[in-house]
């Protein structure tokens, strides 16, 4: 991957407004994502300590190990429609739609929100999730997860007799 | 005149001692409560590490990609009706959803939902979530009979 910088603008362009105070964060592949202090404090609980831990944003760089540019970039977005609306029916609708286009970049975005605490985006990504499978069978989700079955065929039975109701 | 002085002297040692022993007893039962209790933490405590355990020995995610903590929480968020179907996709996510923790992880995300099954002469189990007590009103009882699933 590139090292060379990337500006990301969450909420207004910060050329438009100098004052405002602006943080760097790392993704793991070095890429720099330049984020505005208030969006991303409003979000992310572990930058807000780490803010008020080192006692100010002069200079200072958050290196996100566990979090790869692509999917750091995707969560910025994210973050900037919730920024932008006051509920959360618009984010849900995004987090949906990532869902269907790319699972694996969408379990991606929510493994990061989890590392850096986002919770209030977190509990909704996750409530997506499980609502995506509310009336699932036991095959499509399987198939949706990229789940093997470990089960033998005599454990499977017995498991849909315990439940038939279920699986109808 | 130390006869006289010895008997007060008793005495209020014997209240010292009488008042010490009346605020022993309660201590030791404290005691043994604590004790207890942090037997009981500790066996519950074992418990939930044998599970974990049990779990890793499954050596597999319980959503490939994501922790587990964090696959553990979008489980838990799965409608009560929609669980038997997940118990079902395989065993790492049978063992965990059998498991005390699913309860905890459920009662942490705010998903305990309070359940009535009524028995009828038919040994059929109608069950359906109740929002509050108001729902216990007869009227309320043969609506949610009618729409109640059963088993």
């Amino acid at each position: 991957m590139s090292t060379e910088s990337k500006e990301i603008l969450v909420g207004e362009s910060s050329q438009a407004k100098p004052e405002k105070k602006t943080i760097v964060l790392m993704a793991s592949d070095g890429d720099e994502f330049v984020v505005d202090v208030d969006d991303i404090t409003n979000q992310s609980e572990m930058i807000r300590n780490l803010i008020s831990d080192m006692g100010g944003t002069d200079g200072l760089q958050v290196p996100l190990l566990n979090v790869t540019a692509p999917v750091l970039a995707k969560l910025l977005e994210l973050f900037n429609v919730s920024n932008k609306n006051d509920d959360d029916e618009e984010v849900t609708q995004k987090v949906k739609e990532l869902m269907e286009a790319e699972l694996n970049m969408m379990i991606d975005v929510l493994g990061a929100a989890n590392y850096i605490e986002a919770t209030s985006f977190f509990d909704l990504s996750c409530k997506v999730l499980a609502d995506k499978f509310k009336g699932m069978s036991v095959e499509e989700v399987r198939e949706f997860l990229n789940i093997e079955c470990d089960f033998t065929e005599e454990e499977l039975q017995q498991i849909h007799a315990e439940n038939a109701w279920a699986f109808d | 005149m130390p006869t006289l002085a010895v008997p007060g002297l008793l005495g209020f040692r014997r209240q010292f001692v009488d008042s010490e022993m009346q605020l022993n007893i309660p201590m030791q039962n404290s005691i043994a409560t604590l004790q207890k209790v942090s037997d009981g933490l500790i066996t519950q405590m074992q418990m939930q590490m044998e599970m974990q355990m049990q779990i890793q020995d499954l050596n597999c995610p319980i959503i490939p990609g994501l922790p587990d903590d964090v696959a553990k929480t979008c489980l838990a968020l799965v409608p009560r009706c929609d669980i038997p179907v997940m118990g079902a996709v395989c065993k790492t996510w049978r063992s965990f959803i059998q498991s005390k923790e699913f309860l905890t992880v459920r009662k942490y995300a705010k998903q305990v939902e309070e359940w009535i099954f009524i028995l009828t002469e038919f040994l059929i189990i109608f069950h359906f979530a109740v929002a509050n007590a108001a729902i216990l009103k007869t009227k309320h009882i043969q609506h949610a009979v009618l729409y109640g699933h059963y088993c």
